[in-house]
């Protein structure tokens, strides 16, 4: 016996939490808009200006899919907007975001959506006013999430790594595994690319952490337990459980902090989101998502391992370093 | 196969699909099966409500789960009815028809007919269900989270249940809503204050003067459909060729023959069906069959004594431990409790399911049990092989039944390893033919094995 789901998402549009504007006042796109439709893109570009001398590319890619309920278009419309100022006050100069949305490739019309690398917040509010959030999903427990990943690793190009070596970073939000092969068939109806074969999704990520250092980040505990393992074997240390998926933009500003050296460590975060005025409760939760990955990295704070953990200078590819040295 | 008989008239079938465990047994795939293989022109749903989950995959690979619409919606021009006994929940059946079109079919409310007696969950009931149940904490009964249950108990205390014949009548039905809120409130007494995060958006929903209008509001699509509110939807259907009985939950979750407090709110059995055919003077040939997994399950606590972690690691398409239902549970083939289910509601066949994986080659046939209660069946060595049901509606006689199961110890037996040799000796166990035999998703991985009908 037993199902809720379609109740559950009835009983989450009816209940008065909500913000009151209905979420398809925000997403006006009834279909995939065609600037962010990814066929026939060969490459997204973070580019240096004169304007932003050290950019920094920055993907976000977000798991559109109905069994996320609201909390894409409550990332989307509260936290993605103030993510920008976020990576600033975090110590980053040059932030350049890119926004993706994820679906389904089985059942969704749109199952990636890609827009292009903005630096001012505004910009990057239009993309994902156009994004349509479809609200689908797959019904066996697996999203796409394999070809949002393949298209950063392949169709993304950032002066920071090609001029500096120095990695981006890749956030995606979701509570499913992704399926286990990019499908070749798949790459060729919503890309264009030509594959030979199906590349297993180990092998995409692989490829991914050579520009990008990629996080995977799960919004709340209840979803923890249908994903977690399965990503863990894919990311290690690099996945994320929240509290609460309102922490999203905090919790990833947190981790580009981390891994740039902004702060020392998890106290000198903790005491800088608090000077910015975050409410204790929020800050509680911020801390937890991040001790773990803190702690694998040497950087919980209060440890006595903290010089183990070098500051990146832009030599090793950026991003943490990695304890195998990969 | 065509739906009408040879002299042009419709044939006149009436088949009933009942789950003889504690659910997920596999009704859907089955009545999605029969509803192709007999050619039937409708679906009616006779128990239950919107907690329903009834997966469908298509022989081109879409699926569905479905809930309140019937799980023959697949194919075209099939209709569903839900009687006056489904606890429907109108908002969700909009959620529910936009992923049927996800899935490729996008005039299931255009097919869907619903008795104006059938009772209505509002948002109130369902923010009460939830509120009660994290009040439980520990002691959770295993709830959906969606509200049948509470709408159930507003029944059962007397008060006036909203009716889906009512919603188009607006301002009464706001009225309605408007003491449906106060009456919630007031019979939650201290489960309203419950400490838990996630209780408080629903005590928001609560306290918030607007959710009726909203809910109203947000109801237009679906009441705005002309035909839509029928009392004699059930009548035109049978009247039109056969019709498939879609069951809900399980028998072993009955609320008179399950085991007390681990049970629903609904009749599980076929007694609700079979009493809508004799209302409409139906004397076709009725055929009645119970759906058994080869393995056990059971989402949600409650007695579960095959319970093992040896089927741990079998699939599950459409249920996960997340939610407001709890663990989803497996075990083996249990014969003791298949033959109560049996017992508290004969079936003409059973559809055995999930053939093509079922774990070890193991299965329950007895219980040994220390502790005696009236309702254990012995053998002449004093293992427990079957369970006696209590008089009606005897619910001390449930509660006493499941504890005592709670503090039996299996005994294993070898059961065939290949499936055509399992459903063999599940016969012979059970003593009732299986007449329907699945091991796959899809109504191509059904086979009839002995067809009831002649």
């Amino acid at each position: 016996m037993g199902y809720g789901s379609y109740s559950h998402a009835a009983h989450e549009a009816i209940t008065s939490a909500r913000a009151a504007l209905p979420r398809q006042a925000v997403f006006k796109q009834t279909a995939c808009h065609p600037l962010m439709n990814p066929h026939g893109i060969r490459f997204r570009e973070s580019r240096d200006s004169a304007v932003h001398p050290e950019s920094l590319g920055v993907v976000f890619a977000l798991d559109v899919t109905g069994s996320m309920g609201a909390i894409p278009d409550q990332i989307a419309r509260r936290e993605l907007p103030a993510f920008m100022t976020s990576l600033m006050d975090c110590g980053v100069r040059d932030p350049q975001v890119l926004f993706m949305a994820v679906g389904d490739a089985y059942s969704d019309k749109a199952p990636l959506q890609v827009g292009q690398f903005e630096s001012e917040a505004d910009k990057m509010d239009q993309w994902l006013t156009w994004s349509f959030l479809e609200g689908g999903g797959g019904a066996l427990g697996s999203e796409s999430y394999e070809l949002g990943l393949y298209f950063a690793a392949r169709h993304i190009d950032m002066d920071c790594f090609r001029l500096r070596g120095k990695r981006g970073y890749l956030f995606m939000t979701g509570d499913e595994s992704p399926y286990p092969r990019v499908s070749r068939q798949q790459v060729k109806a919503l890309l264009g690319d030509e594959l030979d074969d199906d590349l297993p999704v180990a092998v995409i990520i692989q490829e991914l952490q050579r520009s990008f250092e990629p996080f995977f980040l799960i919004p709340d505990q209840k979803r923890r337990a249908r994903c977690e393992r399965g990503w863990r074997d894919l990311m290690g240390d690099n996945v994320i459980a929240m509290d609460d998926p309102a922490d999203t933009c905090a919790v990833a500003a947190g981790l580009v902090a981390l891994c740039e050296g902004a702060v020392a460590d998890l106290d000198a975060l903790a005491a800088r989101l608090k000077a910015s005025g975050m409410d204790r409760k929020r800050l509680g939760g911020v801390m937890r998502a991040l001790t773990p990955f803190a702690a694998a990295t040497g950087r919980a704070g209060g440890w006595p391992a903290l010089e183990e953990a070098p500051v990146p200078d832009g030599t090793d590819g950026g991003g943490h370093h990695r304890p195998d040295g990969a | 196969m065509s739906r009408a008989g040879r002299a042009g008239r419709p044939r006149r079938e009436a088949w009933i699909v009942v789950d003889l465990g504690f659910g997920d047994a596999g009704k859907g795939a089955t009545v999605d099966f029969l509803v192709r293989d007999r050619g039937a022109v409708g679906v009616a749903r006779f128990s239950g409500g919107a907690q329903a989950g009834h997966r469908v995959v298509t022989p081109d690979g879409r699926s569905h789960v479905f809930s309140q619409l019937g799980a023959g919606s697949f194919v075209p021009g099939v209709r569903t009815h839900l009687s006056a006994d489904v606890v429907t929940h109108p908002l969700a059946l909009l959620f529910e028809a936009a992923a049927l079109a996800r899935a490729g079919v996008s005039d299931g409310l255009d097919r869907l007919t619903v008795h104006p007696d059938a009772p209505v969950i509002t948002p109130f009931h369902q923010a009460a269900g939830r509120l009660r149940e994290l009040a439980r904490g520990d002691g959770a009964h295993g709830t959906c989270g969606v509200g049948v249950g509470e709408v159930m108990r507003q029944a059962t205390a007397g008060g006036a249940v909203l009716r889906f014949g009512e919603l188009p009548r607006r301002g009464a039905t706001l009225r309605r809503l408007a003491a449906a809120q106060e009456e919630v409130r007031a019979s939650l007494g201290h489960a309203l204050g419950v400490d838990h995060p996630d209780a408080a958006a629903e005590r928001a929903l609560l306290d918030d003067p607007q959710v009726g209008a909203r809910w109203l509001e947000a109801l237009q699509p679906l009441l705005g459909r002309t035909g839509l509110i029928a009392a004699d939807g059930l009548e035109r259907l049978l009247a039109a060729g056969p019709v498939v009985f879609e069951g809900a939950q399980g028998v072993l979750l009955d609320e008179w023959r399950g085991f007390h407090p681990h049970t629903t709110w609904s009749t599980c059995t076929t007694a609700n069906a079979e009493r809508l055919l004799a209302e409409r003077s139906y004397d076709g040939p009725v055929t009645r069959l119970g759906v058994l997994r080869s393995y056990g399950v059971r989402h949600g606590p409650g007695p579960f004594p095959s319970e093992h972690a040896a089927w741990d690691g079998l699939a599950e398409a459409a249920n996960d431990d997340v939610g407001w239902q709890g663990r989803f549970r497996r075990g083996a083939f249990d014969v003791p409790l298949a033959r109560y289910a049996l017992s508290v509601c004969p079936v003409d066949g059973l559809a055995l399911t999930h053939l093509d994986q079922r774990g070890p080659a193991r299965a329950v046939t007895a219980y040994r049990a220390t502790s005696d209660v009236a309702g254990f069946v012995r053998d002449d060595r004093g293992d427990v092989v079957s369970l006696r049901p209590g008089p009606p509606k005897d619910l001390e006689w449930q509660q006493a039944l499941g504890q005592a199961l709670d503090a039996v110890t299996p005994r294993w037996a070898e059961a065939p390893e290949r499936s055509a040799g399992f459903a063999g000796w599940a016969e012979a166990a059970l003593a009732v033919p299986v007449a329907l035999t699945s091991s796959g998703p899809a109504a191509s991985d059904r086979r009839w094995r002995q067809e009831p009908l002649r």
